[in-house]
């Protein structure tokens, strides 16, 4: 083949060229620390990419979803303990009052403090978490009893049925309730009906509450409240198993919430191992190997400088250097 | 007999032919970098002889017949064949780009990250339906997704409207092409009347014929005529452009196309032969056709995956997004107990416009009050947040999207996959073509180029044979002297 000056020079120029785009590239490569920068770079690189950073993104707010269950669920537990701590000191004043003799005096003080655990348990049933009352089922924006011990969360029917639970997601198609339903702890009371039932029992006949119903806890309470007062001895001591009762009630609630604790904790572990996992993926999928590129791209600067300084040894010298 | 004088042209035939070569290698040296110059050869030979009386046949010296240029015909054809097939696909890979570029992707401001972040906003809506903030904050996010698809579709609006105006200018430089090489022609007939060849005319209308096969398909004829001159005509899809000293004028026709026309694109111009009504010029090369493409392309059967099928896609998923959300927020309740209106816009009236990337938007009643917003299933407290479980299950819903079986996430990463796919292919197809086109345009030069050590041989070889004529007159004034001032001078 015949070789001109003008061939050499496109040569030389093309080559410079390519070296200088790949250049190019791996240093894009190193100032940004990703292996691509435009789709066409790698496409299944990419498309991977995009949705690891989806499932990231998802995982991310599961996290954060799982652990405000946690909060809210903390809140109850912290709750019903201090319910757990309201009954057991209320049995302990009623065996007191059943079998000491007491003194009018003494029954009244009683009579007093047994009021005033009354009026906690009311406190408690409108315990809030971040604003939001949490044994109100879904009407979080209202308080779940008024101080007449009445369930008071507006007008109409069917108010809070059971099923009012507030289910979040903790994973695809994963979800768990946080809230648990007032009338289960503090039941339905008919004027009238069986006052030895507990929470659970008073609401097999009518599971939804509305407003202006009676709750069965807090009537056991003004029930034992009357009769210390009127010093009802057979009905000071039926309240004893009444009260019971209602503790066997929370504890089993108690240990429910319990299990969903765990739960929940056992998903915030997987979730953060998948995270991790997940991460790890993305940046094995996208991530530079620095060394790799620093390496490649000193060894594309050589080559470059190689074809530099070859091109001006080539270029230069034609038989009119060597002409005189 | 021989003459006494003889001797003395046949030198200076020597002297001449010299001069001449070397007046070429000079010509050749000075337009060593001239683009498209092919380098020019004197052709020599020994002139007509005459019959001596007894010697045999006597030379007379030497004669230059004609100049040539070094170039095959063959190669500039197949320069012209490859080079519209490498400007084709570097048009689409520059469009592509500019795509790839629109999309945005892999990074943290493309559709991927803001359906991410609509739907972060749903589940923190799912744990308080009744917040305000987590209401205003699902608007906001939602804005963001419209606004998102809205800006890709007005830019690949853009781009479809900014290749159409490159179709535009393309027309205009073939004319002015076929303007300027018809007229080139003219010229290259009229020296050629002779037999001999314009070397150098034959080079500018390569350099233009060069330009015009990057721009579109053409095939190159010279019709040989009576007088040793030749006829040249070019065809474009095997229709003439130019006839010897005539040529034809292509010219575009607008015309509206629905789904680009009235979402704010323009006309789109076809590009058709001027003066014949509606025939539409068969493009098949060319950077015309890269244009064309990436214009026109909407991906249906066969067809090439440009600009349009972006757009389609983008229409589909507003449209479908739109569909599906509004179907299900419509089934849920607001914080007033009404049942959901739309949540994305829907036309009202039968005569609008549906659903698309530039006018997919959230409701402005939604905008307006978040607690149109219907989390709840039921009207019973406003921690009822049945209805965004649901809104959120739509995220992995597959049956929204008519052309594909995917969620959202997959309709957006098969986009950009098809996108990708493209791309790349587009740029191994520029770089594959280009290796062909350098290396015809290597042989090319390796055939006309000017070799400057070649030039500098010649001209040494011709100065050479210069200096020997001059001695060779030298000689003969010599051997005169001695014939007319010496001769019979004996015994004076």
């Amino acid at each position: 083949m015949r070789v001109t000056n003008g061939m050499m020079v496109n040569n030389l120029l093309r080559n410079l060229n390519r070296n200088l785009s790949k250049m190019e590239k791996t240093q894009q490569s190193l100032s940004t620390g990703k292996k691509f920068a435009n789709p066409s770079d790698d496409p299944i690189g990419v498309s991977r990419s995009l949705r690891l950073n989806t499932e990231v993104s998802t995982m991310e707010q599961y996290k954060r979803n799982a652990d405000d269950v946690n909060s809210w669920l903390t809140t109850t537990e912290m709750a019903i303990s201090n319910i757990t701590d309201i009954l057991s000191r209320a049995k302990e004043l009623t065996v007191q009052a059943v079998t000491e003799t007491n003194s009018i005096d003494e029954r009244n003080s009683i009579g007093e403090e047994i009021k005033e655990l009354r009026n906690q348990l009311v406190q408690i049933g409108n315990t809030t978490y971040a604003g939001s009352y949490i044994f109100s089922g879904y009407k979080t924006d209202k308080p779940l009893l008024s101080q007449d011990g009445r369930y008071d969360v507006g007008g109409g029917t069917n108010e809070i049925t059971l099923d009012e639970v507030i289910e979040v997601n903790i994973g695809v198609g994963d979800r768990i309730g946080e809230n648990i339903v007032g009338q289960r702890i503090f039941g339905l009371y008919i004027s009238g009906a069986d006052l030895d039932k507990t929470a659970a029992d008073s609401l097999k006949q009518q599971p939804e509450i509305n407003s202006g119903d009676s709750s069965q806890l807090i009537a056991v309470f003004d029930k034992l409240i009357s009769d210390l007062s009127s010093d009802d001895t057979n009905g000071i001591s039926s309240a004893l198993s009444r009260i019971e009762g209602h503790a066997d009630n929370v504890n089993a609630i108690r240990a429910e919430i319990g299990v969903k604790t765990n739960r929940i904790e056992l998903t915030t572990n997987r979730i953060q191992d998948d995270t991790l996992n997940l991460k790890d993926l993305l940046s094995k999928n996208e991530d530079a190997d620095i060394a790799e590129v620093i390496t490649n791209l000193k060894m594309e600067e050589y080559v470059y400088k190689a074809s530099l300084s070859g091109g001006a040894k080539i270029i230069q010298p034609t038989l009119v250097d060597f002409l005189s | 007999m021989r003459t006494t004088f003889g001797s003395f042209n046949i030198a200076t035939s020597g002297l001449f032919a010299s001069q001449r070569s070397l007046d070429i290698t000079s010509h050749n040296i000075s337009n060593s970098n001239t683009e498209g110059y092919s380098r020019q050869v004197a052709l020599q030979r020994a002139s007509t002889p005459i019959y001596g009386d007894t010697t045999g046949v006597v030379g007379t010296g030497v004669e230059t017949y004609d100049i040539i240029r070094m170039r095959s015909s063959y190669l500039d054809t197949k320069y012209w064949g490859q080079n519209k097939t490498y400007q084709e696909w570097s048009v689409k890979q520059e469009q592509l780009e500019t795509l790839e570029g629109v999309f945005n992707e892999p990074s943290d401001t493309g559709v991927r990250k803001v359906m991410d972040e609509f739907f972060t906003a749903l589940e923190e809506l799912s744990k308080q339906p009744g917040d305000s903030t987590c209401r205003v904050a699902v608007a906001e996010k939602a804005n963001m997704l419209t606004t998102t698809i809205n800006r890709n579709g007005r830019e690949l609006i853009n781009a479809i409207r900014d290749a159409n105006f490159s179709v535009k200018n393309k027309v205009s430089e073939i004319n002015s092409l076929a303007e300027q090489i018809a007229s080139l022609n003219k010229n290259i007939f009229g020296f050629e009347l002779g037999g001999s060849k314009a070397n150098d005319l034959r080079d500018q209308r390569s350099v233009l014929l060069d330009q015009l096969s990057s721009i579109v398909n053409i095939t190159v004829n010279e019709i040989p005529g009576p007088n040793g001159n030749n006829y040249m005509d070019v065809k474009i899809g095997g229709i003439t452009l130019i006839d010897h000293i005539n040529y034809n004028k292509l010219t575009t026709k607008d015309e509206d196309v629905t789904g680009i026309t009235d979402l704010g694109g323009g006309s789109i111009s076809k590009v058709v032969w001027d003066g014949v009504e509606n025939q539409e010029v068969k493009i098949e090369g060319g950077e015309l056709r890269g244009l064309l493409a990436a214009r026109d392309g909407d991906g249906e059967g066969y067809n090439y995956r440009g600009i349009p099928y972006y757009l389609n896609k983008l229409n589909e998923f507003a449209k479908c997004f739109t569909e599906s959300f509004n179907e299900q927020h419509k089934k849920g309740v607001d914080l007033q107990g009404d049942l959901g209106q739309n949540f994305f816009y829907e036309p009202v009236n039968p005569g609008d416009p549906e659903v698309n990337c530039i006018n997919f938007k959230v409701d402005p009643d939604i905008t307006a009050d978040t607690n149109t917003i219907a989390a709840a299933s039921l009207e019973n407290g406003e921690s009822n947040n049945g209805n965004v479980k649901l809104l959120i299950e739509l995220r992995n819903e597959t049956g929204m999207f008519s052309s594909l079986k995917g969620t959202p996430d997959d309709f957006v990463k098969s986009l950009l996959s098809a996108l990708s796919v493209d791309s790349s292919q587009a740029k191994r197809m520029t770089s594959n073509s280009q290796a062909l086109v350098d290396q015809t345009e290597n042989r090319r030069i390796s055939e006309s180029g000017v070799s400057l050590d070649e030039e500098m041989t010649n001209m040494v070889k011709y100065q050479q044979a210069y200096n020997a004529s001059v001695r060779m007159i030298t000689t003969l004034d010599g051997i005169l002297e001695t014939t007319v001032n010496r001769l019979g001078l004996v015994g004076r």
